[in-house]
């Protein structure tokens, strides 16, 4: 359910971020933004990568019909060890020739850059070996089931020379990028706290056409194929967390059960879990599959105000600047000269104690988490752009790798606290050269 | 209440004080060190509770109160800045012809004598009320800070009525401000401001009785809205009440006496 729906195309989406008139600021804060240079950009206006594409299950068919209006985008292989998911694709890119074994897709010459959206247990393997068969790689979040196997991946990227991408939208969904902006800038004051959460009703299955096929078609729900909500969800929120802090949470405790869908499963349906950082700051998080009233947000508590990214919102604590102020600003601070609208007769603030909040930006779309399949508007489309980018420039999104590596060991981290239930401390030999680690 | 912000890359230093005045105060500072405009809204904050203190109706120690307890019974004298006021007060009457009164009423029944710098009321139920000047003068005083200070830009929003543009928009040539109409929210003007000040007064669809006609004691109830340019924000207070007030045949004679300021009128519907 869209609760603006408005399409914000990738040129509206840098438009409105002010990269448009001369506003370098906000690729130098996001660097990974600017993989791809406007020279770059004119040079590649012509050119097609050529994409094989790995599992193509429901979030694989919907990158693939994204990629079927990407004019930079050319899906010339589809793999799949299920017969009617690759049946499925085939709909979709007809050309494109069919494997059933990834390996024989890695052996074409042809194909520049993989795609993989398989199961988590396939993420790392199949990560490195297509970089080491020489292909720029795009692989879904959460990257793997074990930190090592994620710093694995995060090494052979660096080795490789190749370009990687771990499909955290967030990093490019504009209202993410606007408000972190803003939260930088020291809007809300300084962070005190964060609570994220992502709730849900439903049982997170699919259906099953025959009972031996329960473990490949619900792989989400079982242990060795997946990590549960701390893979599928938190990753992209605790992720969050590090954008706003710009650090990493030193330690995490927490619990795990199931509580309400014991079908059978192995994974929990319900965590409640909480990160530590250095100064002090507590991330929380929680998910619950039973529930779904709340939706998922990451509240973002700072002395002077409150962000709510997911619903694209933020809100002062006391004093509200007046309307067009904060347009004002912003404008000053991309460097645009234009008329805000303030003037007019006296206004007399609002006193009502409902505090409804600031548009972080205008023509945005929201989500209710409820789709696990993928939403529309959500930066995945600029995403898939902006991989297609760099595949065809050769040049890796600076910084991106770092913050979904993070992300999914912490992630893994969370779910190792609750399995042994522990405070479990951030390993040093999992600290990558990013964030507050040289 | 207060919140501030030092956006370092623009050098901009935002500060937002409410309620003030009965209204909000929005200060955009430019050019300069974080400690450094910190303390000129600081400077600028306290100057402004002291206004507040010295020029409201509302507050029972200020100033104003006293004298409208008081100078009925007998003449009570008046500090030196509140007696400025007064006088200018006085002249913006006789100026306006009558449309600017702080009264409300019959400003003629005000004695000001300026031996002993004492006010009286020949009336038993005058009031004086200098909210409709309070938002100007607090400006020029603002103004004067931060010519004091050095500071060459900036944008100074009070209560979106009384707007104060120092220097120009760091990437224009003048301080760009919109006008919406307050009914429909449609733009009806764009106003290029530069070292002045833009005064607006009008009915809006929350606000729609609140300006009283001295010479009628009715409200002024047609839709429609007057804003001044010009040097002095008090002076525009004055004017852009008195366009409201005022009848047309009018306006020409008196905005001869006022010839720096430039006046914008619009019907709203």
């Amino acid at each position: 359910m869209l609760s603006e729906d408005t399409n914000l195309s990738r040129r509206d989406f840098f438009k409105e971020l002010g990269m448009v008139g001369g506003g370098g600021m906000m690729l130098s804060a996001f660097p990974w933004l600017q993989s791809c240079s406007a020279d770059d950009k004119a040079k590649i206006v012509k050119e097609k990568v050529r994409i094989g594409f790995i599992g193509t299950g429901s979030r694989g068919q919907f990158h693939l019909n994204n990629l079927k209006s990407n004019p930079i985008a050319d899906v010339v292989a589809l793999c799949d060890n299920y017969p009617p998911h690759l049946k499925d694709a085939s709909a979709i890119f007809p050309k494109a020739k069919r494997y059933v074994d990834y390996r024989r897709l890695l052996e074409d010459k042809d194909i520049q850059a993989v795609m993989i959206a398989t199961p988590l247990n396939e993420h790392a393997h199949m990560t490195i070996e297509s970089l080491q068969a020489g292909k720029h790689v795009f692989c879904e979040k959460s990257m793997a089931m074990t930190p090592q196997d994620c710093l694995n991946m995060y090494n052979t990227f660096k080795q490789s020379g190749k370009v990687l991408f771990i499909g955290q939208q967030r990093l490019y969904d504009p209202k993410y990028v606007r408000v972190m902006k803003m939260i930088h800038n020291g809007l809300i004051g300084t962070i005190c706290g964060i609570r994220a959460y992502w709730f849900r009703n439903n049982d997170w299955r699919r259906p099953v056409p025959s009972p031996e096929l329960e473990r490949k078609i619900n792989w989400r729900l079982y242990k060795a194929t997946s990590c549960g909500l701390m893979t599928e969800l938190a990753t992209h929120q605790l992720q969050v967390g590090n954008w706003a802090l710009k650090m990493i949470p030193e330690t995490v405790t927490g619990m795990g059960d199931i509580v309400f869908w014991k079908d059978g499963r192995e994974v929990y349906d319900n965590v409640s879990l909480i990160y530590r950082y250095s100064n002090g700051v507590k991330m929380t998080y929680e998910s619950i599959i039973s529930n779904k009233f709340y939706g998922l947000e990451e509240e973002i508590l700072g002395n002077k105000g409150t962000v709510e990214p997911e619903k694209g919102r933020y809100y002062f604590e006391d004093v509200k600047p007046a309307p067009g102020i904060m347009q004002l600003i912003n404008q000053i601070e991309h460097k645009v000269f234009d008329n805000v609208s303030f003037a007019g007769p006296s206004w007399v603030p609002e006193t009502a104690s409902i505090n409804k909040g600031e548009m972080i930006m205008d023509h945005m779309t929201a989500h209710d988490g409820a789709s696990s399949v993928g939403a529309s508007d959500d930066g995945t489309v600029e995403l898939e752009t902006a991989f297609c980018e760099a595949a065809i420039t050769g040049k890796p999104a600076k910084n991106l790798v770092e913050e979904a590596y993070y992300s999914s060991v912490l992630g893994l981290l969370g779910l190792q606290a609750m399995e042994e239930n522990r405070i479990v401390t951030f390993p040093a030999e999992y600290k990558i050269p990013y964030l507050n680690f040289a | 209440m207060s919140y501030s912000n030092y956006y370092t890359d623009s050098q901009l230093y935002h500060g937002s004080m409410s309620p003030v005045m009965g209204t909000e105060l929005d200060v955009l500072l430019i050019g300069g060190e974080e400690a450094f405009l910190s303390s000129v809204w600081q400077i600028i904050q306290t100057e402004v509770v002291r206004l507040n203190g010295l020029l409201s109706c509302f507050d029972e120690d200020s100033e104003v109160s006293k004298i409208n307890r008081e100078a009925s019974v007998y003449a009570v004298n008046v500090s030196d800045e509140l007696w400025q006021l007064l006088i200018d007060c006085k002249r913006y009457y006789e100026s306006t012809e009558g449309c600017f009164d702080i009264t409300a009423n019959d400003f003629s029944k005000v004695l000001l004598n300026d031996k002993d710098k004492s006010i009286y009321f020949l009336a038993e139920t005058l009031k004086i009320d200098l909210g409709g000047i309070g938002k100007g003068y607090a400006l020029k005083k603002i103004s004067e800070i931060l010519e004091r200070e050095k500071v060459t830009r900036a944008l100074v929003n009070f209560g979106n009525s009384s707007v104060l543009a120092v220097g120009t928009h760091p990437c224009g040539d003048y301080w760009a401000v919109g006008i919406d109409n307050p009914f429909t929210h449609e733009r009806m003007d764009n106003l290029r401001l530069h070292d002045n000040t833009l005064t607006t007064s009008g009915n809006t669809p929350t606000h729609p009785k609140h300006i009283i006609n001295p010479k009628t004691g009715m409200f002024v109830e047609e839709h429609k809205m007057a804003s001044v340019i010009g040097p002095d924000p008090v002076v525009g207070e004055v004017l852009s009440t008195t366009l409201m007030v005022a009848d047309e045949k009018s306006i020409p004679s008196i905005m001869k006496k006022f010839d720096l300021y430039e006046i914008h009128l619009y019907k709203l519907c």
